[in-house]
């Protein structure tokens, strides 16, 4: 098992494609369609009514993987292999981060993890399971191989 | 006037953050957070410039917001005629901090029902914790001073008993300010999360008055 990707707590928005067929859809997108994608996906997120913030979620590159049933190895070897995978830097110096989520996109799964904080108001539940249906209708339309959203609320905000 | 950072014995909470305080032990945030006297700078510099250290953390944020609201009630408590009460306890806000810091933890997942089963949702207890400090707070004359929640909240419709330990400001009237701060906790938690609340108790641990000598 090679373990070149990391996964660090400091770090937020994740993408850690894999190899696989040259044909499927998940191996014949670049990393900056990837980077590309898991911002969209973020930003889709903070734009979802009740969600006050978006957050990365400490330690989510690991999860994806193991969430990845069977996958793990494949992962973390291709990823090495291409020198992606490696989270991206979250936030801008000096300017507010954007908004973040990790996403892991192997030939047979499209995995998304996020924390989100939710409007004092809203419905906490409610706004998760919006989140989460807004991702996957998005993920659908692009394509990408089973997508499975993982969101857990880790604040209210006023 | 009692000691803020003694825990009462109708207020202990199972959770491994309560044990420490069943055993008497000083609740020590961890070495790795902002802290506080960072929050407080942060505060008093109207939060800018942006600090994502402290805005992009979720913990950091709640600890900032349970910071601005005991400063609010400091300036309250200072306007209003403390003068003609005995002098507070400085450490007072600081040991509610500790508290505030502990809590804030992310600790465990609580399962939230999702109509699609590739999709997985939960708030954790952290979160929910940070919820159930800002609803009482939110009452007038409260003061949270900790809170637990017992139980197996992994697991979706397991019962949970909700301590809530609060100060109560001087001269309020204590059953009322009680029921105020139970009522606020259960519609917090109704709108917010879907545990299955078996009890929720409140318990007043102590009577506070001004907290304006505590530095913060």
């Amino acid at each position: 098992m090679d373990e070149a990707t990391t996964d660090d707590a400091t770090v937020g928005a994740g993408v850690v494609p894999s190899g696989g067929p040259a044909a499927d859809l998940a191996t014949t997108l670049s990393q900056d369609q990837l980077d590309d994608l898991a911002l969209e996906l973020g930003v889709l997120v903070s734009e979802t009514e009740g969600v006050a913030r978006v957050h990365a979620r400490p330690g989510a590159i690991e999860i994806a993987r193991q969430a990845v049933g069977g996958l793990r190895a494949a992962v973390a070897s291709v990823t090495a292999r291409a020198g992606v995978g490696v989270p991206v830097e979250a936030g801008e110096a000096g300017g507010r981060s954007p908004a973040l989520v990790t996403l892991a996109v192997t030939d047979d799964e499209t995995r998304v993890v996020l924390d989100v904080a939710v409007d004092e108001a809203a419905s906490g539940p409610a706004v998760a399971r919006a989140v989460a249906a807004r991702l996957l209708e998005h993920l659908d339309a692009r394509g990408l191989p089973a997508p499975t959203i993982d969101v857990r609320i880790v604040g209210t905000s006023s | 006037m009692s000691d803020p950072t003694h825990p009462s014995p109708a207020a202990q909470p199972t959770d491994d953050l309560a044990a420490d305080a069943a055993e008497g032990q000083e609740a020590v945030a961890p070495a790795d957070t902002v802290s506080t006297e960072r929050l407080a700078d942060y505060l008093d510099s109207g939060r800018e410039p942006y600090d994502p250290l402290i805005e992009d953390d979720p913990e950091c944020l709640a600890q900032l917001v349970a910071l601005e609201r005991l400063r609010a009630l400091s300036s309250e408590l200072v306007e209003s005629d403390v003068e003609t009460a005995p002098a507070p306890d400085p450490s007072w806000i600081a040991g509610v901090m500790d508290r505030v810091r502990l809590e804030s933890r992310t600790g465990r997942d609580i399962p939230l029902a999702s109509p699609d089963v590739r999709s997985t949702v939960h708030i954790t207890e952290g979160a929910v914790r940070s919820l159930v400090r800002e609803a009482g707070d939110s009452v007038p004359g409260a003061v949270v001073v900790s809170c637990g929640l017992a139980g197996d909240v992994g697991i979706v419709d397991a019962p949970i008993h909700v301590d809530v330990a609060i100060s109560v400001v001087y001269g309020a009237d204590l059953r009322s300010v009680a029921d105020l701060v139970r009522e606020a906790v259960a519609r917090a938690l109704t709108r917010q999360t879907e545990i299955v609340v078996e009890a929720l108790d409140v318990t007043v641990r102590d009577v506070h008055l001004g907290a304006g000598e505590a530095g913060l």
